[in-house]
């Protein structure tokens, strides 16, 4: 293992560690609650924030974490009826956020920048200052699910019958898409916008049909990231391909071999 | 006459302040009343029951409790309103019955154990108690829904249309545990199962916009039918008799 020794595979697997713990929570939170769809919309958007800040010569990660910040700030605070209702404008400024960012980059002089690093983003490159981030994000949201894990499942099962207990539901939701916000911004450089969307999925989806109780998804999901992280690391490290796109792949092939054998031992079963 | 423990005044209620909703609602619950509030789908059933919980605002009149408060309201709501798929089982679905008592800090475990089981025995839920909610069948859903509700001895009881979606023994069953239940709770059901009004049930209201209200020995058949727009059958559970009139 004496790609250990340098700085940058450390930065790149510790970042990998608190980026597994992050999205394996709060991707389980998405896929249980059914809102992919939506945070794939806040995630693409954020790059138009990114592309506007490239243009005024502000950092890029910055205005993708406003969009990102605002958007779900703008989401915690509408209706949730109305949301689900209205999955076709999702769409809209899905592929919208996409077109300013691109837009803004093309119009901004000298040198364009690597586009595929925001959109696939790279772990290698994750800096000493990003990992500070991720740790204080890991920890609130750690001490988070700890202290407000009770109530948050009694919103996210049943949001009338929490708002009769006493729960501020406003409070719940708006801090969810915070949290969500904070989540793709940070995982922008390792993973890329384009791939975010994956790393939250994919976890949870291979544990889901096996589980009957909300925290061992949690936990499960943030295990089985890891393992995504480090096998698809040390894989692109080897195979000098792109680190972000085979964590991916190798996701997907996981949470594809464990279906068929799923299906495979159902089948022998009956 | 038994003491109001809710009372209705003058509620208007509508969503986009053209079309009212629930126009001038008088309404009084009182302690150990049975109440069925029926009317057609779309009539402003569930709508006058959120108002009557504090989860919808009125645009005007007024909602009173008397001698209770909100944490003393057992809800058993419509098996679409919340999430069945989310993994839990039943027995933490029901824990999450005394999440008002909850606090991050100082009070984060209790949950009265004994009263679950005790209502787990009662309600014959103890072969699912562990298993997923998503896996249970409609009967038995609804009676953890009930559970939920009773597990911190509620004053007053409310059911949205608690007899949609299960079999015809599950129906029989809820009824004789709601006669048993009113003998100590307060409950309001609401339903557009007119075979749900039986012979426990003690006033009965009829709501299509505006309320029509009924002590028990009224004849409601002409109200009903007022609701309804259309000729209407009656047919209860154990009633002395059956109204039955003939569609012109």
């Amino acid at each position: 293992m004496n790609f250990l020794q340098y700085e940058f595979v450390q930065n790149a697997l510790l970042s990998g560690l608190l980026l597994s713990i992050i999205a394996g929570i709060i991707g389980s939170l998405i896929v249980v609650k059914r809102d992919t769809f939506l945070i794939g919309g806040i995630s693409h958007a954020s790059f138009g924030g990114l592309g506007l800040f490239y243009f005024l010569g502000l950092n890029p990660i910055l205005g993708a974490f406003t969009v990102a910040f605002l958007s779900g700030s703008l989401i915690g605070a509408s209706k949730e009826e109305k949301l689900h209702e209205n999955n076709a404008l999702i769409g809209v400024v899905w592929a919208f956020g996409m077109a300013v960012g691109i837009i803004f980059i093309t119009l901004t002089p000298g040198f364009a920048p690597n586009l595929l690093t925001y959109l696939f983003g790279d772990i290698l490159t994750v800096r000493d200052q990003e990992i500070v981030w991720m740790l204080i994000f890991t920890l609130i949201l750690l001490l988070s699910v700890f202290l407000f894990y009770k109530p948050f499942i009694v919103y996210l099962l049943d949001p009338e019958f929490a708002a009769l207990q006493g729960i501020k539901i406003r409070i719940y939701r708006l801090f969810y898409y915070l949290f969500i916000s904070t989540t793709i911004v940070l995982m922008i450089r390792s993973v890329g916008i384009i791939l975010v969307l994956a790393l939250l999925t994919i976890p949870p989806l291979i544990i889901l049909p096996f589980c009957k109780r909300l925290w061992v998804i949690l936990l499960m999901s943030v295990v089985l990231c890891l393992f995504m992280f480090t096998a698809g690391f040390t894989i692109a490290f080897y195979t000098h391909l792109p680190t972000g796109p085979v964590i991916i792949v190798t996701g997907t092939l996981l949470l594809f071999i464990v279906r068929l054998l799923s299906c495979l031992l159902r089948k022998r079963n009956s | 006459m038994t003491p109001e423990i809710i009372d209705v005044s003058k509620l208007c209620f509508s969503f986009d302040k053209k079309h009212p909703v629930l126009s001038e609602i008088d309404l009084p619950v009182h302690e150990n009343d049975y109440l069925v509030i029926m009317g057609p789908n779309g009539g402003g059933k569930t709508t006058l029951l959120k108002c009557m919980l504090g989860l919808l605002k009125p645009d005007s009149g007024s909602v009173t409790y008397r001698g209770i408060s909100t944490l003393d309201i057992g809800y058993v709501p419509q098996f679409t309103t919340f999430d069945r798929h989310l993994p839990i089982r039943v027995y933490e679905f029901i824990e999450t019955g005394f999440i008002s008592s909850y606090h991050p800090i100082k009070n984060r475990k209790r949950v009265d154990r004994n009263m679950i089981e005790h209502q787990i025995d009662r309600f014959a839920l103890n072969a699912v108690a562990y298993s997923s909610i998503s896996a249970i069948s409609g009967g038995e859903l609804q009676r953890t829904l009930l559970v939920r509700a009773l597990v911190r001895n509620p004053k007053i009881l409310f059911l949205d249309e608690p007899t949609t979606f299960i079999d015809p023994e599950s129906r029989g069953n809820l009824s004789s545990l709601l006669k048993e239940l009113n003998r100590t709770t307060a409950i309001v059901m609401i339903t557009h199962d007119t075979s749900a009004i039986d012979d426990h049930v003690k006033n009965i209201a009829c709501i299509n916009r505006k309320l029509y209200y009924h002590g028990r020995e009224e004849r409601i058949q002409d109200s009903l039918e007022k609701v309804y727009g259309c000729p209407i059958e009656l047919i209860g559970h154990g009633l002395p008799h059956r109204v039955l009139k003939e569609h012109k």
